[in-house]
């Protein structure tokens, strides 16, 4: 039994929804009719589940998700929401508002009861927040694709969307203190060296508000974290955050794999080049465990000709799920040390990264 | 869930998208468009989004009255609520499938033909209202391919289609 605010305009809705949820576990129902109302009860009664419509007049469901992520006594609970809206843009604007899930109506029934049992446990569990956090790691085992460039650049389009932290994992020398222009002098490495240093304490914030846990800048100076510290160091970011973007080393180690347990979407990049080519399909055999969460991106590095996708396709064996073609806006933001996306938003390279970071949040 | 007498389409027109609910009391959707008699539309609670951002609730309005040769597309989700009374009996046997354009949108479907036998031109030119009837829809933005909108049903008006073709594989 679990307390549910329902908040919906359409009183048949809310009385529906109100008789279902008490029949099937005799829920504790609190009922709103609008966005203003249903914030100062959620706030004042910290419901465990909210579902919440979208079109209602005055503040719209999106806003209500907003705040109720935002105030403390809230930001964990979980938020289903259920709108006429059923297409795959307001399904992206409802995760980016916050909310857990998007179901159209009129929903299938037993498919809402389902889903509001699984809140309810996550609730009771004490894990509201955990499964939420979206760990993206990006990927190449062959260096010079633009590892670095995506990742920076997609987490600076999910910052937009939600707190993000940018992990840049590699084991030395990390690039992207040099791409944002920040002074590595604090990173993971000072908690590998000192695991009783707080996380939180290391992660630095960049000028567009995307914060950002660096790499070690000099090499061999501090080992590389084994599993355990990679867990720890992983849970308390995901208590930062809505997301965590992994700038991942071109290494598959247990370590490595701890990333990739906990990603939802692993975002593997390859080149136009035959050793890119050979490279990529030997990793696609070799994460075969977690293919359903790859999503291959081609990201041209060089101005040129390019083998053309459906050939490259076929060489892969996997589909292309986004092809970016070479940017040269790219070199022309490193020295000022921001991200692409925060100078450029509709450069090519950024609509490309746009595509990927829509189609994780439309697959979630 | 029990359905209601209240169902909600979407409206494209000029660039917008318009979320709202329309209300059975005599007629059903489709024929409430489909009928040439009427210039009008009613549409309660309505909610309009930009098709540059079409997740974005811009304005809201309780009532909207809308001219209907103004409109792009109405899409339903179900394909129950997009046919018309006639429709809803049978709707022929052969499923052509088609590719056509509106402003800002591309649209692919399927057209439902009681004759195989099909003549485009006699098909937009025979005068039988100004919207044609187009099931499993997909509907690209032009300027935006990634933003998309699945239908069971979709009501074209047939006055904005610049390029009609069937579709081929």
């Amino acid at each position: 039994m679990g307390r549910i605010l329902i908040v919906d305009d359409n009183y048949d809705m809310l009385s529906m929804l109100q008789m279902i949820l008490e029949r099937h576990g005799q829920h504790e129902i609190i009922a709103c009719t609008n966005g203003q109302e249903a914030l100062q009860v959620a706030f004042a009664q910290t419901p465990d589940v909210a579902l919440v419509d979208v079109m209602m007049p005055g503040m719209s469901g999106y806003e209500v998700v907003k705040k109720l992520r935002a105030d403390e006594r809230t930001q964990n609970m979980g938020i289903i929401i259920l709108t006429a809206r059923g297409q795959s843009v307001d399904r992206e604007a409802a995760l980016a508002a916050g909310a857990d899930d998007h179901m159209t109506k009129p929903a299938d029934v037993e498919a809402l009861l389902k889903r509001v049992d699984e809140l309810l446990e996550r609730a009771a569990a004490g894990t509201a927040a955990a499964p939420d956090v979206l760990v993206l790691p990006v990927y190449s085992v062959k260096g010079g694709v633009g590892v670095t460039t995506i990742a920076i650049n997609l987490a600076s389009i999910l910052q937009q969307i939600g707190p993000t932290i940018l992990l840049d994992l590699a084991p030395a020398c990390g690039q992207c203190a040099f791409f944002l222009g920040i002074r590595p002098d604090k990173h993971w490495g000072q908690y590998i060296e000192n695991p009783k240093t707080p996380v939180e304490s290391l992660v630095r914030q960049h000028g567009t508000g995307l914060q950002v846990l660096l790499a070690p800048p000099i090499p061999a100076q501090y080992s590389w974290p084994n599993k355990d510290a990679l867990e720890t160091i992983m849970a308390q970011l995901k208590a930062m955050a809505r997301f965590i973007v992994v700038d991942m080393p071109p290494l598959l180690d247990a370590t490595a794999k701890v990333v990739f347990e906990q990603a939802q979407h692993i975002v593997l990049i390859t080149g136009d080049d035959a050793p890119a080519v050979q490279v990529t399909r030997a990793t696609l055999q070799a994460l075969q465990e977690w293919k359903d969460r790859l999503i291959v991106i081609r990201n041209a590095t060089a101005a040129g000709p390019r083998p053309p996708a459906d050939a490259l396709q076929k060489a892969l064996r996997a589909p292309l799920a986004v092809d970016i073609a070479f940017d040269p806006n790219q070199v022309t933001v490193i020295p000022k040390g921001l991200p692409l996306a925060a100078v450029q938003p509709k450069a090519p390279l950024i609509l490309g990264v746009k595509r990927i970071a829509q189609m994780m949040l439309t697959r979630q | 869930m029990q359905r209601t007498n209240k169902i909600v389409a979407e409206f494209f027109a000029q660039g917008y998208r318009m979320s709202g609910t329309y209300v059975i009391t005599k007629r059903l959707l489709a024929d409430e468009i489909y009928d040439p008699t009427t210039n009008y539309f009613l549409l309660e609670e309505a909610y309009l989004s930009p098709i540059t951002d079409p997740a974005r609730i811009s304005a809201y309005y309780a009532l909207t009255l809308f001219d209907k040769s103004n409109l792009d597309f109405v899409l339903t989700m179900d394909k129950k609520d997009g046919l018309r009374r006639d429709q809803s009996y049978g709707m022929g046997t052969y499923q052509l499938p088609i590719f056509l354009t509106v402003p800002f949108f591309e649209i692919t479907g399927s057209l439902y033909l009681t004759n195989k036998n099909f003549n485009p031109r006699l098909y937009l030119s025979s005068d039988a209202g100004i919207f044609i009837t187009l099931l499993d829809v997909t509907v690209r933005s032009t300027f935006n391919p990634d933003i998309s909108y699945q239908g069971g049903v979709a009501l074209i008006n047939r006055m904005h289609i610049s390029f009609f073709g069937e579709k081929a594989g």
